[in-house]
């Protein structure tokens, strides 16, 4: 006899995403609602025994009564049971979103996990063991009190927790750590965590749903939730990631340099490209690094202008991007008198590495000729 | 370009031909008179290149001579880049144009105009006449009369090909109109993010730097409110786990059951000193009943004492009475005796007294008498010593001879004497030795004297001699003698004024006056001796006391008076008189005594009296004293008084061991420690339960609060705002990053402009120079590297501006500037002819003569034609001249 759960966290309704300027934020922080009904309604389809939801429901501690009450708005369409754990986000401290969901009033099939207290579901076959966050940052393993956390017998034992998975993570926080061999001391059949916004299998047991739709630039796997099938008779549960994300983050990163035999121009666009399936569901950081000339500069601005109508949202990082004047540049602006005398001068400080001013210095070359390029000489 | 010949026909004041012709290179001075029409030569060939032939109108009639139907017609033969070139134009009636080159070129009408104006550089105007601006070249080297010391028009094809020939010299040093555009369009951007002068952000950069600002507080604000919320939040975990252990251990509980020991404590302490109390006021009853017992048998005791007093006084007073009865009988025969004894001392008193009185009448009578006799013997020899005094002064009064009046014939003697001895001095002193006896004489007498002193004319006979006549003489005889003489009578009127002969005599009576006068004194010193008070005072003294003794004598009546002196008489009314003292004294004693003995008779009979009362009062307070005790003992017997007493005293015995014991059993409970505990154990219940309470209002107000707090999203806000913050941060710098180039571009591109203008004009200054160290050694001139216009010349690191030169100086500069632009258009291969109509006539003679200098030199590489109705002033130039009267037909 198995049971089979739904494995999200890191919902994170209310992010308002400050960083994203324009009207994009206010659909990102729609559509994380809407990422919630599609689990429901993939909850519902697939008939799972319960959804567990391991931390940062919400974005705050802050968080308003309608989010939360849109919250249970979006969780409406699976009427089983909904385990919520809180998160470092949205820690159940004594006001949280936790107390106003109290003060508010929720459905019997939603279950806070504010408690570290066995939980048991599906007419006593499994036994949910939650370690919630009652503060940011925790300084001991809240998961501690699963190892002593009494059961009855052959119940499947499932662990609730948010945090970092001890020397599992390429990169991680160093509160609330978690014991990796959690499972093992706990006797647990699986261990669902949150905190980690990319789907990650840390162990058989132990895995990071990752958040169901994306919010940052990602190094790893986010926009999926996992159906989690337990049997106890099996080694290990099986688990199944299934994409749940819709708006795309992509990060792009190109270096080249001058008089390659490549243009500039088709590289880039040839990483958009790549980068980008639906460019208006596509969010992209596009950092390019290296040496151009003013000609290339012209047009790698002008191209990514282009990109940026036709995005969702692009954001560009051209910090390492060098101006390195050509002689066509430079000929293009003057190629004689004191035009040329002074963009001569300004190419020298522009070329002496040890001039203060070598960075203002091609700024100015740049000013210089755009300014002639924009007069259309 | 090189002009060769000129032919005008019909042509504005020429009516006629005139024909110049054989012009060579270098310096032809073209002489005409005053409205002989040099300038009209110069209006012909500006006319004739820049013209078109077909021109109509009040241009076309403009060349007609005044009141002419004849066609003007100029020729023109010039060279041109080594090709010669000849040119004819006809205005007006049958207009034509025809030019011809050399080499085989022939262009006629509109064909030639093209050509002329491709040749030459000009510009056609749109119509009507043509201005400087069209005429290329010419229209700067041409000076027509009377601008001389304008600026040199350099028009566009001017300035083009000086440019141009300049660039071939330096290279492109300018960015031309492009860079100064461009350097103009730098410095708005410049300016539109920071204020030129102060140098403050403006425009985007300011608003960007203020939006930065304004965010930064908002996100320090949220940030402080995120952290506010946050401690609240856990104040409140914390406040309800402190609450919640502190009901855990029910210090309520705790503290009531505190204050229940405490009030049991109390309690207990308070029914001991209720008890002590009330022992307390039985132990002070017993004492009171015990003083009241000892008082009633001290009382019974004291009564009896008094019965026994009273009988002792009465046997007392009856003695006493007897005594004072003695007493007043004694009394009585004393006052009579005393009585009896005053009487006969009043009676020898009275006697003495008749005796003593009439004793002192008689002595002073005698007294009185004897006064009187004593006052009239000095009144007496008073009158008399007056009376001698009175006559004294009287004689003396009489004598005229005052001290004044004798010192007034003293001098007049002394002066007297004086006049006749200065008279002898010069008199003739004359002395007589006779022989024999012999006489002389004087007025028949003889001469005794052995000497005569003369002082008039003196007949003098000598015996047996005969007479001798003698004349004093001397300068002031006569006067001195009649000043003598004057001095004499005057001192004999004075003497006989005051009654004597001479001075001797008046001496003597002066000196007798004196003594009479003091002679008058002696006597009035005996007068004031006595009557010290006067004559009239001495009279009245002896007038009364001659009364006085009248009236004594009087009354002593008949008794006549004995034969005795005064001093005797006194002597015994003294005696008589001490002898009444001694019996006045013993009449008072006897009196003293007599009211003595009367008080004590009046005390004896008084005491008497009063001993008998006493001793009858005695005897009634003595009966009632015993009746009293009679009825006490009646009603308690002394034996019953000193069992009450007894018993009294055991009572008090009683209730003070009871009351000690309870006092020490008090001390034992610490009375002042349970009320303390009580009042420790009521604030501590009061403290618990308000901190309770404050706790939980606390906790109420924070959960309220914090209620509130959440639901205002301030984390979505902060984030927001965070977001906000990042990217106007990042626009900020990126606009100072901008603003620092563009101000890097700007300064760069204006330090170049700079240097590029400077290097510019240098091929300008290095062609002036010659000619200008001629005029003005040491001194620059200033072109605008724009226009090529003349702005300065810098004298002594001064520079003046050419529109404040003089107008000599302003021509010959301008004639300078010239030169040097034809200098450096000739070395890039453009000559042009230089005419100059009287463009000289306002500079001194010694600059006319450099200026011919310069334009010799300027001479062996350029055509000069000069104009002027001033020969003699050329006249030592040695110049090709020709005169245009020479050149008519």
């Amino acid at each position: 006899m198995s049971i089979t759960l739904l494995h999200t966290a890191d919902w994170q309704l209310g992010k308002p995403f400050g960083s994203i300027e324009g009207d994009t934020a206010a659909l990102l922080r729609e559509e994380r609602f809407e990422a919630v009904k599609r689990i429901a309604a993939l909850a519902q389809d697939r008939k799972v025994d319960a959804v567990l939801v391991a931390g940062d429901v919400f974005d705050s501690a802050t968080t308003p009564d309608q989010i939360i009450q849109r919250a249970l708005e979006a969780m409406k369409t699976y009427s089983g049971p909904w385990v919520l754990l809180p998160g470092n986000h949205d820690p159940a401290q004594s006001e949280s979103p936790w107390t106003r969901l109290n003060r508010i009033g929720f459905p019997k099939n939603v279950i806070p996990a504010v408690n570290p207290e066995v939980i048991t579901l599906v007419g006593g076959r499994l036994a949910v063991l939650p370690a919630p966050l009652t503060r940011k940052n925790e300084p001991d393993d809240v998961t501690q009190w699963m190892d002593t956390a009494e059961t009855t017998p052959n119940v499947i034992r499932v662990g609730l927790a948010h945090g970092s998975i001890c020397n599992k993570l390429p990169e991680g926080d160093a509160t609330n750590q978690i014991a990796d061999d959690r499972p093992v001391k706990a006797n647990l059949d699986y261990l669902a965590l949150g905190d980690w916004h990319g789907t990650k299998e840390i162990a058989p047991k132990i895995w990071y749903s990752g958040t169901p739709e994306p919010d940052r630039f990602p190094r790893n796997d986010p926009g999926n939730v996992l159906i989690v099938s337990i049997n106890k008779s099996d080694s290990a549960p099986k688990v199944e990631k299934i994409a749940t994300g819709r708006y795309q983050w992509h990060r792009c990163e190109i270096t080249y340099g001058v008089g390659g035999d490549v243009d500039p121009i088709s590289v880039i666009e040839a990483a958009i490209e790549d980068a980008v399936e639906n460019p208006n569901e596509t969010l992209l950081r596009l950092q390019i690094s290296g040496t151009t000339d003013l000609a290339g500069r012209r047009r790698i601005e002008d191209s990514l202008n282009i990109w940026e109508a036709r995005l969702r949202y692009l954001r560009r990082r051209l910090k390492e991007l060098v101006d390195e004047p050509s002689a066509d540049d430079l000929d293009a602006i003057d190629k004689s008198g004191f035009v040329r005398a002074a963009v001569d001068e300004l190419k020298t400080m522009a070329d002496d590495p040890t001039n203060q001013r070598q960075d203002i210095a091609r700024t100015a070359l740049r000013i210089l000729y755009f300014e002639h390029i924009a007069a259309g000489n | 370009m090189r002009i060769r010949r000129v032919e005008i026909s019909a042509f504005r004041c020429f009516s006629d031909r005139v024909v110049i012709e054989a012009i060579g290179d270098g310096i032809t001075l073209l002489v005409g008179d005053n409205e002989e029409g040099k300038s009209t030569v110069l209006a012909a060939l500006q006319t004739v290149l820049s013209e078109k032939h077909n021109v109509t109108g009040a241009v076309a009639n403009s060349f007609l001579p005044y009141g002419s139907k004849v066609r003007p017609e100029i020729w023109l033969e010039f060279d041109l880049n080594g090709v010669g070139y000849r040119l004819h134009k006809a205005f007006c009636q049958k207009p034509a144009a025809e030019l011809e080159a050399e080499t085989g070129g022939r262009w006629t009408g509109d064909a030639a105009e093209e050509k002329i104006r491709e040749l030459l550089e000009f510009t056609s105007p749109s119509r009507g006449k043509t201005k400087p601006d069209h005429r290329g070249l010419l229209a700067l080297f041409w000076v027509e009369q009377g601008y001389g010391h304008w600026q040199p028009h350099i028009n566009e094809t001017a300035h083009s090909s000086l440019a141009g020939a300049l660039e071939k010299e330096v290279g492109t040093v300018t960015g031309g109109e492009r860079g100064r555009t461009l350097t103009k369009h730098i410095q708005e951007r410049l300016s539109n993010n920071l204020t030129p002068k102060t140098r403050k952000p403006t425009g985007d950069y300011k608003d960007a730097k203020e939006r930065v600002t304004e965010l930064q507080g908002r996100h320090e604000d949220l940030s402080e409110k995120l952290r506010s919320f946050e401690e609240k939040v856990e104040t409140l975990s914390q406040d309800r786990e402190r609450l919640g252990n502190l009901e855990a251990d029910d210090p309520i509980g705790s503290a009531d059951a505190r204050l229940s020991m405490a009030k049991k404590s109390v309690r207990e302490v308070e029914g001991l000193e209720h008890n002590l109390k009330t022992s307390r006021a039985n132990l002070k009853m017993a004492k009171a009943q015990r003083a009241l017992a000892d008082t009633l048998v001290s009382n019974r005791n004291k009564d009896r004492n008094s019965v026994i007093a009273a009988d002792q006084e009465v046997d007392e007073l009856k003695n006493n009475q007897i005594a004072a009865e003695k007493v007043a009988r004694n009394a009585k025969e004393a006052f009579n005796s005393a009585k009896k004894l005053h009487d006969g001392t009043k009676t020898d008193l009275a006697t003495a007294q008749s005796n003593a009185t009439t004793a002192r009448r008689l002595a002073d009578f005698l007294q009185h008498q004897s006064l009187f006799e004593n006052a009239r013997t000095r009144l007496k020899k008073a009158e008399k010593a007056e009376s001698v005094a009175t006559d004294l002064t009287a004689k003396a009064n009489a004598n005229l001879v005052t001290p004044e009046a004798l010192e007034q014939l003293r001098e007049l003697d002394a002066n007297a004497r004086d006049l006749n001895a200065r008279l002898k001095a010069v008199a003739t002193y004359l002395e007589f030795m006779p022989e024999g006896g012999r006489r002389a004489r004087i007025d028949g007498k003889n001469i005794e004297e052995d000497a005569l002193t003369l002082t008039e004319p003196t007949q003098i006979d000598l015996e047996d001699y005969g007479g001798i006549r003698v004349l004093p003489g001397g300068e002031d005889l006569v006067s001195r003698r009649e000043a003598a003489d004057k001095a004499v009578h005057e001192l004999d009127g004075k003497c006989d004024k005051f009654g004597v002969t001479a001075l001797q005599d008046a001496t003597k009576q002066g000196n007798d006056r004196e003594s009479w006068l003091n002679e008058a004194a002696i006597h009035r010193t005996v007068v004031d001796a006595q009557a010290p008070e006067g004559l009239e005072a001495l009279r009245e003294e002896v007038a009364n006391l001659m009364a006085e003794a009248k009236n004594v004598e009087e009354d002593l009546g008949d008794t006549g008076t004995p034969d005795m002196k005064p001093s005797e008489a006194s002597d015994r009314a003294d005696e008589l008189e001490r002898k009444l003292s001694e019996l006045a004294a013993a009449e008072r004693q006897a009196s003293d005594d007599l009211r003595s003995w009367e008080g004590k008779l009046g005390e004896a009979n008084a005491n008497f009296a009063v001993i008998a009362e006493q001793r009858g009062k005695a005897v009634v307070s003595a009966g009632i004293l015993r009746k009293n005790i009679k009825v006490s003992v009646k009603e308690a017997s002394d034996k019953f008084l000193q069992e009450e007493f007894d018993n009294a005293v055991k009572m008090v015995e009683r209730t003070s061991d009871e009351a000690n014991k309870l006092e020490s059993m008090l001390v034992d409970s610490d009375p002042d420690g349970a009320r303390q505990e009580f009042n420790a154990a009521t604030k501590a219940l009061e403290k618990i339960g308000e901190t309770l309470q404050e706790l939980r209002q606390k906790i109420r107000e924070l959960e309220i609060e914090l209620r509130t707090l959440g639901q205002e999203d301030t984390s979505a806000e902060f984030d927001v705002v965070n977001g906000e913050l990042e990217r106007a941060t990042v626009q900020e710098e990126r606009l100072k990053h901008e603003v620092e180039a563009l101000d890097l571009l700007f300064t760069t591109l204006v330090k170049e402009e700079q240097i590029a203008r400077e290097t510019f004009l240098g091929p300008v200054r290095d062609h002036i120079e010659p000619y200008l160290k001629r005029l003005f050694p040491g001194s620059d001139l200033v072109l605008n590297d724009q226009t090529l216009a003349i702005t300065h010349l810098r004298r002594d690191g001064l520079d003046e501006p050419y529109e404040r030169l003089s107008i000599g100086t302003r021509e010959q500069l301008a004639v300078l500037a010239r030169l040097a632009f034809a200098d450096l258009l000739d070395s890039h291969g453009k000559q042009s002819p230089i005419i100059l109509d009287d463009a000289l006539v306002f500079s001194d003679d010694r600059r006319f003569e450099q200026m011919q200098r310069i334009l010799d030199r300027a001479a062996e590489r350029m055509q000069i034609i000069i104009l002027t109705c001033h020969e003699r002033s050329y006249f030592n130039s040695g110049w090709t001249t020709k005169r245009l009267d020479n050149c008519k037909d």
